[in-house]
Order: C-alpha cells, then sequence, then structure tokens
C-alpha cells in the first residue's frame, strides 16, 4: 500500500500524525494535506493505512474523534489529540531523535 | 482502555461501520472538491480521489478489524468445528459425556437433597424477622417450652415483637370425617392437630387459600373452629371446596372448617409435617374433654416464635427477652430457671447446629466424590486415548503451521463442550431423581411408619447447585482435554507423521511410568478406596439386619398413654385402672401377657447408678417393670425368678438383672442372693434373678449394666405391652375396643405400635445404610471396571506395533504374553497396594466419626475386615488380568507383517 520512496512512513505515520494533530484538530483529509504540504510533496500519506492507524491510536487513547463541520459545510469527523497523545508524542519524538543520531552517527564513521 | 471500546465496538457495530463510511465518503468529496479547484473535470476529480484510496473495501475491513475482538470470533469457529468432530465420533462422545454425568450426578444429588432439607425457609411472610424462642436453663441445657402465662408475657407487652404466636406440639385426636361426598361420619381415626394462638396466621402473614384464617376475637367458648392443612384437604377430602364450613367430630365435639391452609404451608412445627387442622388454643377444652391443660397456665407447654420489629436486631431482642422472663419469673414468684433466652432464626427441618446430620452430609458428599474421581479417570483415559488417536493429525496440522497453542484451545473446546452437555444432563435428571427417590423413601417407610404424617420436599436445583455442577463438569472436560491435547501436540512431528507410535524400548532395568500408566494406577486407587469402604458399610448393615435384639418383638403390642394424670386420672386411681387394664386385657381370646413399664425397650432407659459393696458407682440402665414382663417379650430368666407383685412393696428392695450385670459385678460368681446398692441414695436391693441379655438402648451392642426393678402397683402408667397370639395389626381392634370399655377418655390417650414397627424403625439407618452403600459401591463398580477394562484393553492394544516386530524378530507367543501381564499385574499390584493402605486409612477415620455413626455404620465389623479388603484385591485383579489378556493374545496372532505395517 506505501510506495517504495516512502517505506520510512509506515514506522513514522503515528508519529506524523500525532504532531499534526497537536497544532490543531483536523478530520482525515485535512492531515493527508498538512503533511503534504509541510514535508513539500516528499511524503504522501496514503490512506489505506491512515485510517487503519487514526483507528488504533483511537483505540490506544492518543486521540479522540467528534463529528463535526468542514470548511464547505460537509460533515466530516475531526480528530485531536488527548492528554495520552501528548505524552505518546513526546515519548515518540524522543525516540525518533535517538534512532536518527544513531543512524547519523553510523553513516559519518569513515 | 482498548478492549472495553473493543467491546462497544463490537456491540455497535452496524453504526460504527456507518459512521466510517461516511467518513471515508466526506474524505473522498472533499479531495474531489479541491480537485476541481485544481481544475480537473468532476469524473476526473471523482475518480483520482477514490483511486487515492484504493481498495475501499479491504481499507474498511482493516480498520474495522482492529475492533473485533479476535478470540471471540475464533472461538466461534472452534465451537462449530469441535461440535463436528464429536458428531463424527459419537461412541467417543457418548461414553465421556455418560460417564462425567454419572459421575457428578451423585455429588449434585446429595447438595439438591441438602438444599432441599437443611436451607429451605419457612413459606410464610418475611422469614428473616421471625425468630423462634428457646430458653437456657440455669441449670444447662435448653428447653424450646413455655407456658401460656409467659407467651402472653411476650406478646401483649413487649417492645421488641411486633407480634408472637405460641403452638403446641404436634397431637392426635380421634376423629370422625364426612366421608367424601357422602356426609356421612366414618369410622373414627386419628388426625394431628396442633393448637395454635388466635393470632398465629395473621403474624405469620399467612393467608387462606378459601374461607378464611382465625380472627383475634375468637374465645373459648365460641364454636370450635379450624383451619384445614392443604395436603389434608388433598388427602382425605380429595380437594373437595365443600368443606369449608363443614363440621367434623372431635372426640364428639363437633368442629367447623373456616379455612384451608395455602399448599406450601406446612406449619412451622419440627419436623416438618402439617398437621391437619390448626385449632385455636382458647378452644382446647372443648376439643380434648378431661385435658384441660391450657388453664394450667404456668406448665410449659408451648413452642413460641415472634415477629421482629423492623428496627430490632436479634442481639437486641435476646438482651430484652432474657429481661422480660426473669422479671416475669420474680413478679410471678417462681423458681427461676431462666439464665438467658435466645431467639434464633426458624428452621424448616434440620437446625443450624445439627452437627449429626451434617455429618452424615459430608459422609455422603465425600462418598459421591470418590465415584466422580472415579469418573474422573476414566475420562482422562478416554481423552488421552482419543488424542493418542489423532496424533497424525495434529502433526499434520503443525507442519502447515498451526502453533501449539492454537491446537490445544481446539481440544479444549472439545472437552468444554462434552462438559457442558455432560452438566446439563446431570442437571435434568437429578430433580427428578431426588423427586423418586423420596417417593420411594416416602411410601416405602414413612408410611409404613404412619400413614398420619406427610412430609413435602420440593427438590428444584438452587443457583448453587447449579454452578457447583456446571464449573465441576466444565472443568472436568477442560483438565482432562488439556491433558490429552499437550500430550497429542508435542513436537515429534516427523516421527508421528510417519505413523509411529509412542516409544515402546524395554523396560527392563527401567522404571518407565507413562501417563496412561499413572491414570490406570489412579483409577485402581480409588476404585479400591470407595469399593472397600462401601463393601466394609455393608457387611457392617447386613449383620445389623440381622441382630436379634435379645426380646421377642412379633405378636406385641405397645399401648402407650400419654399425660394420663392430666386426663383425671390421678394417682389414687391408678392402682385400680393398672388392674382394670390388666384384667380387661388378659381377658381378650387373643391376649396371652399384659405386662406395665415405664420405658419401652428399643426407645429408652432410665438411669441409674450402681455400687457394688467397696467399690465406686458405676452408670447402668434400668428399667421399672410389672410382674410378666420378661414372658411378654420372651426373655428368658436364667436364675432365679420374675417379680410378682409382692415384690413392689417388699423391703429390702429387690432387683433382677441381666447377664452382663452379674458377669460384670460378680465374675465367676453366683449373683442370686447378693446385695447391690442402687441410686443416689444407694438404697440396698437384692438380686432375685437373672435374665438374658437384651440390646435394649442400641442394637449396636449389649448395655454392660442393667438393672430390673419392681413397678409400684400405684406407679404412673405410662406403657403397657400386650402379646398376642394372632398378628399385630388384627389385635388392634380388640385392644382399643377393650380400652374403651374401661374409659372412652382412656381411649384419647392411647397410642398403640406393634412391638415389631418400633424394632423395624430402630433397624431403619442401617437399611438405608445399606441401600446406600449398595447404590454407590455399585455406581463405583460400574465406573471402575469399565474405566479399567478400556484403558487397559487400551494401553495394551497400542502395544500391537512393538509385539508384531518382537514375534518378527522370533520371540514366543508365551513370553510375550508373560511380558505383557506381568508389567500389567505389576502396575495394577503396586496400585492396589497404595489403594488398599489408603482405603483402610479412611475406614480406621470412619469409626471415629461424630456421635456414633461411625459404629452404627459398621456395626461391629472391624474397619480392617479381611474379608472385603482380600474380596475387592481379587475382584480388581481379575478385572485387570482379563482386560490385559485378551487384547495381549489378540496381538500376538496378528500376522507380524499387517503389525509392522499399520499402527
Amino acid at each position: 500500500m506505501v510506495k517504495a520512496k516512502n517505506d520510512v512512513l509506515q514506522g513514522t505515520l503515528v508519529l506524523m500524525v500525532l504532531k499534526t494533530l497537536a497544532l490543531e484538530p483536523m478530520h482525515g483529509y485535512g492531515i493527508t494535506l498538512h503533511i503534504q504540504m509541510v514535508s513539500k510533496n516528499l511524503l504522501r500519506v496514503e490512506e489505506g493505512s491512515l485510517y487503519p492507524a487514526l483507528h488504533r491510536m483511537e483505540q490506544e487513547g492518543w486521540i479522540s474523534a467528534k463529528w463535526g463541520t468542514s470548511e464547505n459545510n460537509r460533515r466530516a469527523r475531526y480528530y485531536q489529540l488527548t492528554a495520552a497523545g501528548r505524552k505518546q508524542l513526546a515519548e515518540e519524538e524522543r525516540n525518533w531523535e535517538q534512532i536518527t543520531y544513531a543512524v547519523a552517527r553510523v553513516l559519518q564513521f569513515t | 482502555m482498548s478492549w472495553f471500546s473493543r467491546l462497544r465496538g463490537m456491540l455497535h457495530r452496524d453504526r460504527l461501520q456507518a459512521d466510517l463510511d461516511e467518513e471515508l465518503q466526506s474524505h473522498i468529496e472533499m479531495r474531489a472538491t479541491d480537485n476541481m479547484a485544481a481544475g480537473m473535470t468532476p469524473e476526473e476529480a471523482c475518480y483520482a480521489a477514490r483511486r487515492r484510496f484504493g481498495n475501499v473495501s479491504l481499507l474498511k475491513e482493516d480498520t474495522r478489524a482492529m475492533d473485533v475482538i479476535g478470540w471471540l470470533e475464533t472461538a466461534a469457529r472452534d465451537v462449530q468445528y469441535a461440535v463436528r468432530i464429536l458428531r463424527k465420533s459419537p461412541g467417543f462422545t457418548a461414553a465421556s459425556v455418560l460417564t462425567l454425568s454419572l459421575g457428578i450426578i451423585g455429588t449434585t444429588l446429595v447438595l439438591t437433597a441438602y438444599d432441599a432439607i437443611a436451607l429451605r425457609a419457612l413459606a410464610v411472610r418475611d422469614t428473616k424477622s421471625l425468630v423462634v424462642l428457646k430458653r437456657e436453663l440455669r441449670k444447662g441445657g435448653v428447653s424450646t417450652e413455655f407456658s401460656d402465662r409467659e407467651y402472653r408475657n411476650f406478646n401483649e407487652h413487649n417492645p421488641v415483637f411486633e407480634g408472637a404466636v405460641a403452638e403446641t406440639g404436634y397431637d392426635t385426636v380421634l376423629a370422625q370425617l364426612p366421608d367424601a361426598g357422602q356426609k356421612n361420619l366414618v369410622e373414627p381415626r386419628q388426625v394431628i392437630i396442633k393448637l395454635v394462638s388466635e393470632n398465629y396466621f395473621s403474624v405469620l402473614g399467612v393467608n387462606a387459600i378459601a374461607g378464611r384464617i382465625f380472627t383475634e376475637k375468637v374465645h373459648g367458648d365460641a364454636e370450635p373452629v379450624a383451619i384445614l392443612s392443604y395436603s389434608s384437604w388433598q388427602r382425605r377430602f380429595l380437594g373437595d371446596p365443600a368443606v369449608l364450613g363443614q363440621s367434623i367430630l372431635l372426640y364428639g365435639t363437633p368442629v367447623t372448617i373456616i379455612g384451608i391452609a395455602p399448599r406450601d404451608f406446612i406449619g412451622t412445627g419440627l419436623p416438618p409435617i402439617p398437621p391437619d387442622l390448626w385449632i385455636p388454643l382458647s378452644m382446647q377444652k372443648r376439643i380434648e374433654p378431661g385435658r384441660d391443660w391450657v388453664h394450667h397456665l404456668d406448665e410449659p407447654r408451648l413452642r413460641v416464635i415472634g415477629r421482629l420489629r423492623p428496627d430490632v436486631s436479634a442481639r437486641q431482642a435476646r438482651a430484652e427477652l432474657t429481661a422480660m422472663a426473669q422479671q416475669f419469673e420474680t413478679d410471678r414468684g417462681l423458681e427461676k430457671i431462666t439464665s438467658a433466652i435466645n431467639a434464633d432464626p426458624p428452621a424448616y427441618f434440620i437446625e443450624e447446629g445439627n452437627l449429626q446430620f451434617h455429618s452424615l452430609a459430608a459422609l455422603l458428599m465425600v462418598s459421591f466424590g470418590l465415584v466422580l474421581l472415579i469418573a474422573c479417570t476414566n475420562l482422562a483415559n478416554f481423552f488421552l486415548a482419543r488424542a493418542t488417536a489423532r496424533r497424525k493429525e495434529m502433526a499434520v496440522r503443525r507442519a502447515l503451521g498451526a502453533s501449539r497453542g492454537r491446537l490445544i484451545r481446539q481440544l479444549l473446546t472439545e472437552g468444554v463442550l462434552i462438559g457442558l452437555v455432560s452438566g446439563a444432563i446431570t442437571l435434568i435428571a437429578s430433580p427428578l431423581l431426588c423427586d423418586f427417590i423420596w417417593k420411594e423413601i416416602e411410601s416405602r417407610i414413612v408410611f409404613r411408619f404412619s400413614d398420619l404424617y406427610v412430609f413435602t420436599f420440593r427438590f428444584s436445583p438452587d443457583i448453587w447447585v447449579l454452578v457447583w455442577t456446571m464449573v465441576v463438569s466444565i472443568a472436568a472436560g477442560m483438565l482432562f482435554s488439556v491433558l490429552g491435547a499437550a500430550h497429542c501436540t508435542k513436537a515429534d512431528s516427523h516421527g508421528a507423521l510417519q505413523g509411529h507410535v509412542t516409544q515402546w524400548t524395554s523396560n527392563r532395568g527401567k522404571l518407565r511410568v507413562s501417563a496412561r500408566d499413572v491414570l490406570i494406577a489412579a483409577q485402581v486407587v480409588f476404585s479400591v478406596v470407595l469399593l472397600v469402604n462401601a463393601g466394609l458399610v455393608a457387611r457392617g448393615m447386613a449383620r445389623g439386619q440381622k441382630v436379634f435384639p435379645g426380646f421377642n418383638t412379633r405378636q406385641v403390642i405397645d399401648i402407650e398413654f400419654a399425660d394420663i394424670e392430666n386426663a383425671g386420672f390421678d394417682r389414687a386411681h391408678t392402682a385400680a385402672l393398672r388392674e382394670q387394664l390388666a384384667r380387661r386385657f388378659s381377658a381378650l381370646p387373643e391376649v396371652t401377657g399384659v405386662a406395665f413399664a415405664n420405658h419401652v425397650p428399643l426407645l429408652g432407659a432410665g438411669t441409674t447408678t450402681v455400687t457394688e459393696a467397696g467399690k465406686t458407682a458405676e452408670h447402668a440402665f434400668d428399667n421399672q417393670i410389672s410382674p410378666g414382663f420378661f414372658s411378654v417379650f420372651g426373655i428368658g430368666i436364667v436364675q432365679g425368678r420374675d417379680f410378682t407383685a409382692a415384690d413392689a412393696v417388699r423391703h429390702p428392695l429387690v432387683v433382677v438383672i441381666t447377664e452382663s450385670t452379674a458377669r460384670h459385678l460378680w465374675p465367676g460368681e453366683d449373683a442370686l442372693g447378693k446385695i447391690i446398692r442402687v441410686g443416689d441414695a444407694q438404697t440396698p436391693a437384692q438380686v432375685i434373678g437373672v435374665v438374658q441379655d437384651t440390646r435394649t438402648v442400641v442394637l449396636g451392642k449389649v448395655e454392660p449394666l442393667y438393672v430390673y426393678f419392681p413397678a409400684a402397683a400405684d406407679a404412673p402408667i405410662d406403657d403397657v405391652f400386650i402379646r398376642t397370639t394372632v398378628e399385630s395389626q388384627t389385635a388392634m381392634g380388640p385392644v382399643l375396643n377393650a380400652t374403651a370399655a374401661i374409659d372412652n377418655k382412656l381411649l384419647s390417650l392411647a397410642s398403640v405400635h406393634p412391638m415389631d414397627d418400633t424394632l423395624w424403625f430402630q433397624r431403619l439407618p442401617s437399611t438405608i445404610a445399606t441401600l446406600f452403600a449398595t447404590s454407590v459401591g455399585s455406581l463405583g463398580l460400574f465406573l471402575a471396571s469399565v474405566g479399567i477394562y478400556g484403558t487397559i484393553v487400551y494401553a495394551v492394544a497400542q502395544r500391537t506395533h512393538e509385539i508384531g516386530i518382537r514375534i518378527a524378530l522370533g520371540a514366543q507367543q508365551g513370553s510375550i504374553l508373560r511380558l505383557v501381564l506381568i508389567r500389567m499385574m505389576r502396575l495394577v499390584g503396586v496400585a492396589t497396594c497404595i489403594g488398599l493402605a489408603l482405603a483402610a486409612v479412611l475406614s480406621r477415620a470412619l469409626t471415629a466419626l461424630p456421635f456414633g455413626i461411625g459404629s452404627l455404620l459398621l456395626f461391629g465389623v472391624s474397619p480392617w475386615d479381611p474379608l472385603v479388603f482380600a474380596t475387592v484385591a481379587l475382584f480388581l485383579a481379575v478385572v485387570a488380568l482379563s482386560s490385559a489378556y485378551l487384547p495381549a493374545r489378540h496381538a500376538t496372532e496378528v500376522d507380524p507383517m499387517v503389525a509392522l505395517r499399520y499402527e
């Protein structure tokens, strides 16, 4: 379901969605737009992986969902971060930094 | 959080599905809108948006997949599969279910019966606020009887009671009932009545289902009324509603029936027998002419039950009531006998503290528990055998990638299903069985003793019995299927796939014990323990049945006169009355002997002390008898003579003693003429006769010391014994007529019992115990034999492969047979020894049971009786041998090539 170029997306999808929602509550479409825009089209979220991930995060209690109206007066489901989600975000950010630091060190070694 | 929302997800499945649909739809539309804004045509926009989603239905499935509780769905699939598999092997399924049901039904029966007998509540309003008053005596002991004045004290000036009711014990009176439908009065027959306070029904909250209950205003001079019990209404009047308002003659006094009690209400007495009639206390004088004890207002006669006010606790009540009772005694100048008043909840049949009953119930549970254990080992063997047969299937599935846990779970489901079915069968069968057993007991025992008494038990499983049965059967199913499953899913897939059987290396020099061996051994052990103990009890009971009490009970009638003094026959006239009775009875052609005594043999004896010159006083039993007692009962006079009329007034006192007593006091000497001192006063008494021993107190043993005293001519008349030439039943009529001829009132005081019935009643516990031991023994025997046989046959048949190889390698049939049989017999032998040892421990414990239940059961049979032990051991050996021999022999006759090729 995920393009080869965006392999890394699978592992970091949750992290990025949490970060996105930390800014403001959004619906699913909005999340894909946001990530695409901020990464300057380098990262493209496939809907096929987004919705299962959103659902799992909801089960875990990191995000909560509510029906609302979108910009063009359409009914959409808005997700927002919960307190537990905030904690999870912080943890995953920490993990990510550790991993990238480690990988960078390996690459820098000559 | 996650499992909870998953559960919710399952419940709101449809709605959440619709939500997701809508959410995805709106996402697509939003993207399409953006696409159009970017310049695409509407169709292109939609298409592009949709395409980005890829396979929408798969997406929906994936998303929703997290909601489902995974194990529940797989469990449902497991159940379906298990049902299919079990249906395909009906033999195994039927055998397992039957075994488990048979095993557990015993315990379920005991629990149901216990619940019906011991835990049932009275059928009155709000039993929780009712208490029964018991008086603790200063000199020790408890009394449940209060006088009329005391009762009124409790009822009228009582801050803790809303109301209090009083009742007497059961009384039998002669009544003439209108014949059902014919309105003619028939022969007088005995009915049971209970006298109760006027507020009895209203305080208890019981309403008549027809007619009305007593009103408080009823008083002694009004026309006597009564309330009929439901069972009596059905039995005597066949449920005819016209009985209301009719009159019954009780001792010639007409009593009107004004109401019928509800079906469930059997009164508040112990034992729980509904009387035929309830009659207000104030009418007692009218009902029983000549016996006016109600107006002996200070005589304790009444059982008192009170209803506590809602805010009063039992403890408060006790304190308050004790104070009231003691104050009452002081006020009226009565003897201060009360140390406390207890207020306990009323029991339906067995009171909570009744240890005898409870230890008996425990004994029953243990016995049936053993049966259950045997059944469980059978079950384990079934599962194990089956699992072994399915090893190949399991190996294939493991090779295809199934995890061991998954396979075990699936096999577990089969076990649970079997447990469920067995439990359900047991639960349906046990109340039916209980009902059947009780009806048998009623018809054979209760009604034989007296057709007056009607016990009602309703056997219906209550929640705890249900829980117990289902839990045990499901647990058994689970446990044993897991054992089998664990065995057959072992990781030896390669070997199993190729069809190899379990290892069969030589056992010489090594002690290799497989799970199957353990199971066989367990079966043997449990069976031995159960069979030995059942056998001991059966033997003891058989012996008990044959015990001759030492006196003749055939054709001897006992007439008991109750409260003769209160009826107006005072002491002065007793002597004359005695003489009259003796004369009239002797005049009857059927009568060959008449005697009086104050204790009925087998129903009790008095106690006294006996001191021989110089030695310490010892306890002895005694009885006061008239001349002719020994000949009426056929007790042989060994030395000396019987009493004569003159002995009653002789000084010094003369006594007759039993052989055992003589041997005990003067071993080796002649007892005639010797002097002993009896009683607290150490009155000297001379022995003028020695008679044969009798078992008059307990059938179990002969009393060591028993003394007969001559009854005084004016001693109160308690029991008259009449020896007849005809059967007791035939003689009853003339005897009763003779009694009536002296004085009609006497008839109302008499209750007549053939002594045979008394003996039969004394033997009753042993009869029941024999029945029980036999049934438990048979059940255990059946299960054990089937189980041991089946297991051994299977175990030996499993070795066919090995035996084939041995024969192919040149072994002789004889040596193989020996090999197989010796191994099996060694195993069974060891197990039997362990079983015998355990059985001996248990039987020893049996004799130590409280209240002599143990000695009652075993009746003098040694708990280590060699005959029983040997028989059981022999029997099991034969079963084991025969079950091992046949398949072994068959295996040796199979063509080795066939044996080698196939399992």
